[in-house]
């Protein structure tokens, strides 16, 4: 089906004591993209003169909500406490408006389809009297109120506010009031989703940022937090605002991580301050899960810590431990991973998953045999419970470093079972490594073509290419060689063995200069290469220029002592010079 | 034909869709295009969406899974799909509407009323209106006349061996694996006592059917293997035949699935024996229907269990490490506040947790259960408000023994004692 949106959550920032002409045009074409249960936020900073906007948006809902009875609205008026008596008059209008709906709901045994969060606004502490009163007065009526506070604590009203039911909003950052206070909703919105992500039993992908603004001001819609804070608008009077809005919204849906992460550092303060740690701890191990399968590592460490921190404790604890521990096995902090592996083992010794990782980690340590036994009892223990088709593969690998070639081919046997067909590259590589370890060459040669024709990874090509040389290397087919070679190098340019084997091939072929130039460009690549500066000083020799030679074997054999054709090359040469 | 199903609830996140996954699957595999649309709140769909969704699937039936809490929805989304496209014939099915009665009906937008087995009822309206069939009468349902009365069908004639109904976990599509982190599972379907507050006896009249073991094993190899580990056994009464779940849970434990169970059966279905294999199989928490902890309220019910054996069963549950469960009711006929007190207190004496599915909730009077039809016999005073004639008393109602009033403070006792604190607002 096509991919339509529908919007969540609407801010509307109204405009004071000029008011703007046609502001039901814009307004109407919207409700059709509202979410099937959503919320309209409506900021004012004098609820007084705004009021009567305010009761054309509710009318406007209000007969949208008629013509369509599988809908259901919630409108937050947002704006600062007043002890007026005003206020009183203007809820009271408000609450009898509301009646028709509430009449539907008893009738039928429902929540209301239209109901009034106010949200009210404290500029600072005091007058609590009068505030607690009005409140009162709100709940009464069913018009849950909450409170939205500007830079103090929530400490301050604790009493004032019932936290089961009634939300407090926090507002922190710089900036003009009216981005504070987007910014502070947004982070509130994305919370609710977050939380509403969480509890379902049926979840999607992460929960996007799905909130219209609209500034009656400046007659103009915004389409996320993201293009209000860059002021990238649309205008309301543009003829294709709907498309254009469409359009952006999809858009914005590709990455709905980074704006969970955005909101991040809000979101965690407001999780606290109205007691929902619990879902908070569960949260940001679920954002860490989403680095994570994006091998941001050191962001996902981050976020399983702040989980741990939590107070109010985390669902799956060993999940977050093995988490962790997956981090750090990727960022190479071996020390950190062990620690978190022994203290989960240590709680379950027959968690396959631990087995698992304990293998990664000895494999990352270069413990093949350790590697070994802990994939193979991870597969003992519970092979549905793991990755078993990566477990054999690291198995075989660990096999294929203690040169156990026959083990490392039934591994990679059981792997390919368990791996899909776009995947299988890195199993023929291997196996074409196995079988030229046993110096079966026409099998290695045939899985490295397997590997080649089997959607090999970018990074992978190089290999491949080099080790299909190798084969041709060893038949002594050296012309057939140099064009894998080729091919490895252009696939990876610095290459150090790839230059090195082709240097080879040249001189095999007698071609020395060419030799020279790939011995040349593998000790640019490392100069430390004493195998390559003794391969130079063999090529300079046998084309005649035996002071260079010497320079050369000497080079090499100041870097390693040890290399026997080097000193045998150098001896002769010393020896014909003082004939 | 392509068919659409709804499950529509504005006031909970969406759930696995299972009645109309099973409908589906029936379907799809008599060869029908089926998409399930489950909307819940938080669910991103807009009027956009139903428009794009008619216009581009061009479903040629569209169904809806109905109970008393979202019925109204039902209606207007009925009402939406048909101004959209007025050729689309609409179903309703499920608890609400098994015992609606047709009248109420007349002026909606709803074109039959599923009153038997879901699969086999809606597959058969389907294939009525594919063949272009001139009879409106369909075996198991209520249909809608031209002048807008309903008009019922002859009685259908359901499979007796379930096994022939197949899985939504074993077709492909209906189920989005990727999606869910618990699986709904339907070992049984029916039952066969007699509560006096409950539908599913009259809507099965009586009877129990059962999937075999195997298709079960099958269907749980399924959810293991998409990495599914929670599963929820739905049956009414899970161990009607405790030698059947005996056998399951051993099948369970050979396969080594390693699950998180969680089931509901009655507190005389159960001994140390089969709880000591259900722990070792991987159940976790086991809910047992109580009701009222007064006898004189719960012998009334014809639940026909007794006090002492459902204090037997949480304790022989406890002991193996398994957590329990209670539903229970207030607002029950002959009930008094003091009566509501003693069951409150009998959760707290036999060490049962308040939360989830242990919060109290006040009777619901559904049509179909014998309270509804016999509600002046029992003393339930339904309120004089106007209620649509589709709706049920609901909770609308006080009793001989319990006004409103009292009703309500029983709520809030309970809502107050809950460890999870019910369903709040605030993030």
């Amino acid at each position: 089906m096509t991919k339509v949106l529908s919007i969540k959550n609407a801010i509307i920032l109204l405009n004071g004591k000029n008011r703007s002409r046609g502001y039901k045009d814009f307004l109407a074409p919207i409700f059709p993209l509202l979410d099937l249960y959503s919320d309209i936020y409506v900021v004012s900073e004098n609820f007084l003169e705004d009021f009567s906007r305010f009761m054309e948006t509710m009318k406007e809902v209000a007969q949208f909500l008629t013509a369509h009875k599988f809908y259901r609205i919630n409108l937050r008026p947002l704006h600062p406490f007043s002890s007026s008596a005003h206020f009183i008059e203007i809820y009271t209008t408000l609450h009898y408006t509301l009646l028709p709906f509430m009449e539907e709901a008893y009738r039928h045994q429902n929540i209301s389809r239209l109901m009034i969060f106010p949200v009210i606004q404290l500029k600072e502490a005091g007058d609590e009297k009068n505030l607690l009163s009005f409140l009162e007065f709100l709940r009464e009526r069913n018009l849950v109120p909450s409170l939205y506070l500007q830079n103090f604590s929530s400490l301050s009203i604790q009493n004032l506010i019932n936290t089961q039911k009634e939300r407090v909003y926090i507002e922190r950052g710089e900036g003009p009031p009216e981005e504070k206070i987007v910014r502070t909703l947004c982070c509130h919105l994305q919370c609710d989703k977050l939380l509403a992500w969480f509890n379902t039993p049926v979840r999607s992908g992460l929960p996007e940022d799905r909130t219209l603004i609209f500034s009656e001001k400046d007659q103009i819609f915004f389409v996320g937090l993201k293009n209000f804070l860059t002021g990238n608008s649309l205008d309301a009077h543009s003829g294709a605002l709907i498309s254009e809005i469409e359009k952006t919204f999809l858009k914005n849906y590709d990455d709905p991580l980074f704006h969970n992460l955005a909101v991040l550092p809000q979101l965690k303060e407001t999780f606290l301050t109205n007691n929902r740690k619990r879902e908070a701890a569960n949260i940001f191990f679920s954002l860490g899960l989403e680095l994570v399968k994006r091998e941001d590592y050191a962001k996902g460490l981050d976020l399983f810590e702040e989980a741990l921190a939590m107070p109010g404790g985390i669902d799956d604890l060993r999940a977050v431990l093995l988490s962790k521990a997956l981090c750090h096995l990727r960022l190479h902090d071996f020390k950190s991973a062990q620690a978190g592996l022994d203290a989960v083992e240590k709680e379950d010794p027959t968690d396959a998953m631990v087995h698992y990782y304990q293998g990664q980690l000895e494999f990352g340590l270069k413990d093949y045999i350790e590697a070994i036994d802990r994939f193979k009892k991870a597969i003992e223990i519970d092979a549905r419970q793991i990755p078993v088709g990566d477990a054999y593969y690291y198995m075989a690998l660990s096999h294929i470093d203690i040169l156990e070639y026959d083990d490392a081919l039934t591994c990679l046997a059981e792997a390919e079972k368990n791996f899909s067909q776009d995947k299988l590259s890195p199993i023929f590589y291997y196996q074409g490594i196995c079988f030229l370890g046993k110096n079966n060459l026409d099998a290695a040669y045939q899985f490295f073509q397997k590997a080649l024709c089997s959607n090999p990874a970018q990074e992978d090509l190089s290999s491949i290419y080099l080790h299909l040389g190798i084969c041709h290397k060893e038949k002594g087919e050296y012309l057939s060689a140099l064009d894998d070679l080729k091919k490895a190098r252009e696939a990876e340019e610095d290459r150090l063995d790839v230059h090195n084997l082709m240097g080879f091939c040249y001189f095999k072929l007698k071609y020395y200069d060419q030799a020279i130039a790939c011995f040349l460009r593998a000790v640019e690549i490392n100069p430390h290469s004493a195998i390559d500066w003794a391969n130079l000083g063999v090529n300079v020799r046998a084309k005649g220029e035996d002071e260079k030679a010497i320079i050369l074997f000497k080079k090499a054999l100041g870097l390693d002592p040890t290399i026997g054709f080097a000193q045998k090359h150098l001896q002769e040469l010393l020896e014909k010079k003082n004939r | 034909m392509n068919l659409l199903l709804f499950e529509i609830n504005p006031f909970t996140p969406p759930s696995v869709p299972i009645s109309l996954a099973y409908i589906g699957a029936y379907a799809q595999a008599n060869g029908f295009g089926v998409k399930i649309i489950t909307l819940g709140e938080g669910t991103p769909f807009s009027l956009r969406h139903l428009q794009t969704l008619i216009e581009e699937y061009k479903p040629g039936l569209v169904g809806f899974s109905t109970y008393q809490r979202n019925i109204f929805y039902v209606l207007g989304l009925a009402n939406a799909i048909k101004k959209i496209a007025p050729e689309i014939k609409t179903v309703i099915g499920g608890p609400q509407a098994t015992f609606l009665p047709s009248v109420s009906l007349a002026q909606s937008s709803i074109d039959f009323i599923c009153r038997e087995e879901g699969e086999l009822a809606f597959f058969t309206i389907a294939k009525t209106l594919l063949e272009d069939s001139a009879i409106p009468l369909v075996p198991g349902c209520s249909c809608k006349l031209e002048d807008g009365r309903f008009s019922d069908g002859p009685p259908l004639i359901g499979y007796t061996n379930l096994d022939h109904l197949p899985s939504p976990y074993l077709s492909d599509g209906l189920i989005d694996f990727e999606k869910i982190d618990e699986a709904i599972l339907l070992t049984s379907r029916g039952c066969p006592y007699q509560c006096i507050f409950c539908y599913t006896p009259n809507a099965f009249k009586q009877k129990v059917l059962f999937h075999s073991i195997e298709r079960v094993i099958e269907e749980i190899e399924r959810i293991v293997k998409r990495g599914i580990k929670k599963i929820w056994f739905a049956d009414p009464s899970f161990s009607f035949r405790m030698e059947r779940v005996d056998e399951l849970m051993e099948n369970i434990l050979k396969k080594n699935f390693k699950l998180d169970i969680w089931l509901e059966t009655r507190a005389d279905l159960i001994n140390t024996e089969l709880l000591k294999k259900m722990k070792r199989a991987g159940i976790k928490q086991v809910a047992y229907g109580l009701e009222s902890a007064s006898e004189k309220v719960l012998s009334k019910l014809k639940k026909k269990i007794s006090l002492d054996q459902i204090r037997k069963a949480i304790d022989l549950t406890h002991q193996q490490g398994i957590g329990v469960e209670l539903f229970t009711q207030f607002g029950l006929p002959h009930e008094t506040f003091e009566d509501a007190m003693t069951t409150f207190r009998f959760l707290k004496d036999n060490q049962v947790p308040i939360r989830g599915n242990s919060n109290s909730q006040q009777t619901q009077i559904y049509f179909g259960t014998e309270l509804y039809t016999h509600h002046k016999k029992y003393g339930v005073f339904p309120f004089e408000n106007q209620t649509p004639p589709y709706l049920s008393i609901g909770d609308q109602y006080e009793t001989s023994c319990l006004s409103s009033g009292e009703i309500k403070k029983i709520k809030v006792i309970w809502e107050k004692e809950s460890l999870d604190g019910g369903k709040r607002m605030v993030s």
